[in-house]
């Protein structure tokens, strides 16, 4: 039993809600507010905040958070920006432990927002209310049935994403949820004015339900503090870092958006490199990551091997690999013989292995057991598509990624064929993309993951 | 912090060159052997305890970009040259930069080229102090393969500093060329990570070009700049 808990703790796990601005009118956001938090199942006290009083959603509001006679622990403000002040004096005289500002109109639109989030900043400061927001799409957890968002939710799992984008949060929902996985807590950070980046990355590598931990950041607050508690956090799960704003367009895109000023990009490379953290250079980079990491674990070296069934994709992804830095070697004339013993004569075992094409699905665990005593470090199968035998085959490569030691990936290139087959590979851990130039991509990261994990930075401090 | 950065940082000024090779040498970057002459009397004097063929460069605290001025001479083959090649370095000053202040000129032995690599400091506005890493000439200055990493650094991030590098092949050697030494330029990074922490009030330093060979580097050109 936990004694002292995060003080995000109520943010992600409140016994009880107030909306202010909750509203009957499905034209409202105060209206989507209360159906997602009704429809999301949450279990505790619910309390709309309307000056108007009357029932929404059939239950009794309240003129105000005061007049609420039992203790609240987060408040959902959705509200005109003139209120929030006011609003946020009430729930500091309530002593509301968490509180998330939806309302835009802050930092984001200049010079006449700042001076308003200045004020929020300041009335916040030296206070225990930790404020999420402003300008932000809400929150939610999965494992606590709330959502307390106005974006799609997502199926539940264990990615947990911290995003500068209230959109993104449903594409990244509905993407990972596509692929069979699924979210632990989902956070749109807004305009920062209290609760960071770094704050949430503490909070999540803490968290027991969260096994990748994934940020959309267009700047740092804190990002000394930031970096810091990576350094530590990335020895427990690994954390992925989309950050935009890399070009000057882009900046200045960011600007208008968050209100945020970014340094130079290139150094956020390096600093990331050094506190372990895996970035993403695209969106599909990001969500091939977020996939990839939840099923695998860190690859310890760049000798891998290629197991193919066809020439062609064997030589694009060897290709690929090359690419990717990764160590292309042959394997040893005992290897090679024990694989002639069942292969057909015209199959190449020097790797990439093309066995040619079979229905023997055997052939493909026989294969990886004989190679993984190779001295390599990963194993990357490419199959073109196999309509007649896929379940058999998905079985036979679920038992071999269990069988050997080396992480083992795959890419199946005919995905549309055979959706529930990648479906059930995905629930049995073995990663699955339509190509082997994506698979390696996240490879690689792995590698990199596993250089840090083994480094002996580790044992000095930065920042 | 390094009696010499201290001495400049009171005096509210930048260093000299010859100040920074003293500091770059006392973190055991290696920097080539100089005199420091101030008239071409004593630059044929010191001429002797160098080796042929030298350069002398003008030392100027307004002089920072010397080649714009013609203010570095090279192909010194003898003392009679050395001698001369001074008293034609105060006629170009003397023409070209009349208002600035001359402080002698930089004897020094000319070094074989090698391999051109930049090491720079950055500062970033909310991480802080970084070190700067890139392939001199057109790799750095056009294609942009630089790589950062903030301070404190340690021995690995030196090391992985220079596998990022996109174009690290051509440390390997081309073109009948063998590998440089990086084992070499790994610990002037390493070292030139500590100079920069140790004196904080460093507000730019740029080492360009470092010079690697197959065995052992030089620092062939630095900069300091105070904080004031």
């Amino acid at each position: 039993m936990e004694i002292l808990k995060h003080s995000l703790h109520p943010l992600f796990n409140p016994r009880s809600i107030a909306v202010v601005g909750a509203s009957s009118d499905p034209e409202k956001i105060g209206f989507l507010m209360m159906r997602h938090l009704l429809e999301g199942g949450f279990k505790g006290r619910l309390y709309p905040i309307n000056p108007k009083g009357g029932e929404v959603f059939e239950i009794p509001a309240f003129p105000s958070i005061l007049k609420i006679p039992d203790p609240i622990d987060l408040a959902i403000l959705v509200i005109p920006r003139n209120a929030i002040i006011p609003t946020v004096k009430e729930c500091l005289e309530k002593d509301v432990k968490a509180a998330v500002a939806l309302t835009a109109g802050f930092r984001e639109i200049g010079e006449e927002g700042d001076r308003a989030q200045d004020e929020l900043g300041l009335l916040l400061k030296g206070s225990r209310l930790r404020l999420l927001g402003p300008n932000c799409a809400g929150h939610l957890n999965n494992w606590s049935d709330l959502n307390a968002s106005i974006e799609l939710r997502p199926p539940k799992g264990h990615i947990s994403l911290v995003s500068q984008s209230g959109s993104l949060m449903s594409a990244f929902a509905s993407n990972i949820g596509m692929r069979g996985l699924g979210v632990a807590k989902s956070t749109s950070i807004g305009n920062k004015v209290n609760i960071s980046e770094a704050d949430l990355l503490e909070y999540l590598a803490d968290d027991e339900e969260t096994q990748v931990i994934s940020f959309y950041l267009e700047d740092l607050r804190e990002g000394r503090r930031f970096l810091k508690i990576a350094r530590s956090a990335s020895t427990k799960k690994p954390i992925v870092v989309l950050k935009a704003g890399r070009t000057k367009e882009g900046i200045r895109a960011t600007f208008s958006h968050t209100g945020a000023m970014a340094g130079e990009d290139r150094i956020l490379d390096g600093a990331f490199r050094q506190a372990g953290i895996l970035r993403a250079e695209t969106l599909d980079d990001f969500y091939d990551l977020c996939y990839g990491l939840s099923l695998s674990r860190p690859i310890y070296g760049n000798a891998i091997g290629i197991l193919s069934d066809a020439g062609g994709p064997g030589v694009i992804a060897t290709d690929a690999a090359v690419f990717q830095g990764f160590r292309i070697e042959a394997p040893s004339r005992e290897a090679q013989k024990d694989l002639r013993s069942f292969l057909p004569p015209i199959s190449s075992v020097m790797n990439p292995i093309d066995m040619t094409f079979t229905r023997e699905v055997t052939w493909y665990r026989r294969s990886l057991e004989i190679l993984s005593r190779e001295p390599w470090h990963s194993f990357l199968v490419t199959i073109p598509s196999h309509f007649k035998v896929k379940r058999e085959l998905a079985e036979t490569l679920i038992e071999g990624s269990r069988k050997i030691p080396q992480p083992l990936f795959v890419a199946w290139l005919s995905p549309w064929e055979i959706q529930e087959t990648l479906r059930y590979l995905t629930e049995h851990k073995v990663p699955v993309y339509p190509t082997p130039e994506r698979a390696l991509r996240v490879m690689e990261k792995l590698v990199q993951y596993g250089r840090w994990l083994r480094g002996p930075q580790r044992s000095k401090g930065s920042v | 912090m390094h009696p010499i950065i201290q001495q400049a940082f009171n005096g509210k000024r930048d260093l000299l060159e010859p100040e920074c090779w003293e500091v770059l040498k006392s973190y055991d970057l290696p920097t080539p052997s100089y005199r420091w002459v101030l008239s071409s009397t004593q630059a044929k004097e010191s001429a002797l305890s160098l080796e042929f063929p030298m350069i002398l460069k003008v030392v100027s605290p307004d002089i920072i970009h010397k080649t714009d001025v013609g203010g570095i001479i090279m192909g010194l083959r003898n003392p009679d040259e050395v001698e001369a090649g001074y008293k034609e370095l105060e006629r170009i000053i003397q023409k070209k930069r009349p208002e600035s202040r001359w402080e002698g000129a930089i004897l020094v032995k000319q070094l074989p080229k090698g391999r051109e690599v930049i090491l720079g400091k950055f500062e970033d506005p909310q991480l802080g102090p970084a070190l700067m890493l890139g392939i001199g000439g057109i790799f750095t200055e056009i294609l942009g393969d630089v790589v950062f990493r903030l301070l404190p650094l340690t021995s690995f991030d030196a090391q992985e500093m220079v596998s990022d590098l996109k174009f690290r092949s051509v440390l390997q050697g081309t073109r009948g060329e063998g590998p440089v030494d990086i084992e070499a330029l790994y610990q002037a990074i390493f070292a030139f990570g500590r100079l920069i922490e140790e004196n904080p009030v460093i507000k730019e330093c740029d080492l360009n070009p470092i010079f690697l060979y197959e065995k052992g580097l030089y620092v062939v050109d630095a900069r300091m700049s105070i904080l004031r």
